[in-house]
């Protein structure tokens, strides 16, 4: 896998806000087709409960506007001090242009500043800081990353399939600063692109642009959004152990040093079997946020910090591993030293 | 592990109610879904240390069939 070290860059500050709308799976009455029973098996094993979900109108750049205003407010930050704006997310607010520069004007980030968007979802946050590091490290002294998404929106990933909806909304802001003989971050990262097709929309994009046939009776849009749950699932079991075990050793870093791992919260028999499979301990593996927000996709790494970590991050000095995964198929695995962060917590728009 | 010990696994993880037999068709039974075959695809890796690609999971008809990959690692 590609190894990467960034140098001269910490970490300063998470933020994360979610939609005040809670959506629990017990309140559809429809699921499995009425049958309790197998909801609340699919429940159990998946460790999904409440989730998050938008109101129409309200996009993940809303949710990621709010977590910068909290950021810059509670650290005291300057929007102009802003050198780069990366705005990461499979929910942007169009087609064209990138969301980012939408978000350096409303933030009041100066015009001497880069904005650009990515499209990545559950490797997301790792590329994210990946390509932050990089930008504060070329001579940039304070780059904002926000990374959000509203999966919800794409309502035909379960709607054809008998399944239930596991996404919930989010949108996070983190800094990351410039610092001379900053601790190195270590990054792991590969893709298969063999399987693009294991998690994908089909539709709207310009391979397959929208037809008068691709919209329901209701009139929203046929994405053809989908997930081959057993793909995703052989390729968790065996590509992510292998990555936070390489992230690991190219730092020379052992499981003991490591305070938390924060992965990717897909479900929780996911997470129960990676830590398994990589002989992680369980109580240094948050995985309930999912339970209570639902998988945050793309954001669901800083939402498990503030969720679970938030006392932690806040007050101590810690060694993390990180761990995202999914569509792409991307990973990415980060080992990075934390001092006395910000945390906001996870806050309603 | 046995052979035999396996299923019981899989009956009890995936929570199977009703009786199983090795020539039971995997689509007769009720339970038997795609979380059900994830269930089971980590059962092989974390009980038998066998990394079974999904595709041969796919391939199975009935609960031989299933069994059968376990082959090279039952006592």
């Amino acid at each position: 896998m590609l190894k990467s070290v960034i140098k001269n860059v910490i970490l300063t500050g998470i933020s994360v806000v979610v939609p005040p709308n809670a959506v629990s799976l017990l309140d559809d009455p429809t699921l499995y087709g009425g049958d309790e029973k197998q909801l609340k098996r699919v429940m159990k094993s998946s460790g999904f409960h409440t989730r998050r979900v938008i109101e129409d109108g309200k996009t993940a750049s809303d949710l990621c506007e709010a977590a910068a205003r909290h950021l810059f407010k509670d650290m005291n930050v300057d929007p102009t001090e802003i050198d780069a704006l990366i705005f990461l997310s499979q929910t942007p607010d169009y087609h064209m242009p990138a969301t980012a520069c939408i978000l350096q004007h409303k933030l009041g980030i100066k015009q001497e500043s880069a904005a650009f968007d990515v499209n990545q979802g559950c490797a997301g946050y790792g590329y994210g800081l990946w390509l932050a590091s990089m930008i504060a490290n070329s001579g940039c002294k304070k780059v904002l990353l926000l990374v959000g998404d509203t999966s919800t929106k794409y309502t035909d990933m379960f709607k054809e399939h008998n399944s239930a909806p596991v996404f919930g909304d989010a949108g996070s802001a983190t800094l990351l600063e410039y610092k001379e003989n900053a601790d190195p971050i270590y990054f792991d990262i590969g893709t298969d692109g063999s399987q693009f097709e294991a998690i994908m929309a089909q539709n709207g994009g310009f391979r397959n642009p929208p037809k008068p046939d691709m919209f329901y009776e209701d009139g929203s849009f046929k994405y053809k959004a989908q997930m081959d749950g057993l793909k995703v699932m052989e390729f968790t079991l065996s590509r992510v152990p292998e990555s936070i075990n390489s992230v690991l050793e190219g730092s020379g870093t052992s499981k003991d040093e490591i305070d938390y791992f924060v992965l990717h919260q897909a479900n929780k028999f996911i997470l129960q079997n990676i830590a398994d499979n990589a002989d992680i301990p369980l109580e240094k593996m948050p995985m309930e946020t999912l339970s209570k927000y639902g998988n945050q996709s793309c954001t669901s790494i800083p939402g498990a910090i503030c969720d679970a970590l938030k006392d932690e991050v806040s007050t101590k000095k810690l060694k993390l591993c990180l761990s995202g995964f999914g569509i792409g198929l991307s990973w990415v695995s980060i080992v990075i030293n934390t001092d006395k962060i910000y945390c906001s917590g996870i806050r309603e728009l | 592990m046995k052979r035999s010990e396996f299923l019981e696994n899989i009956i009890e993880v995936v929570e199977i109610e009703n009786e199983v037999t090795e020539s039971t068709v995997l689509a007769d039974i009720k339970e038997w879904d795609s979380l059900a075959a994830v269930t089971t695809l980590a059962l092989f890796n974390k009980k038998l240390g066998l990394k079974i690609p999904a595709s041969e999971l796919a391939k199975c008809t009935t609960v031989a069939d299933l069994l059968d990959l376990g082959n090279s690692q039952y006592a």
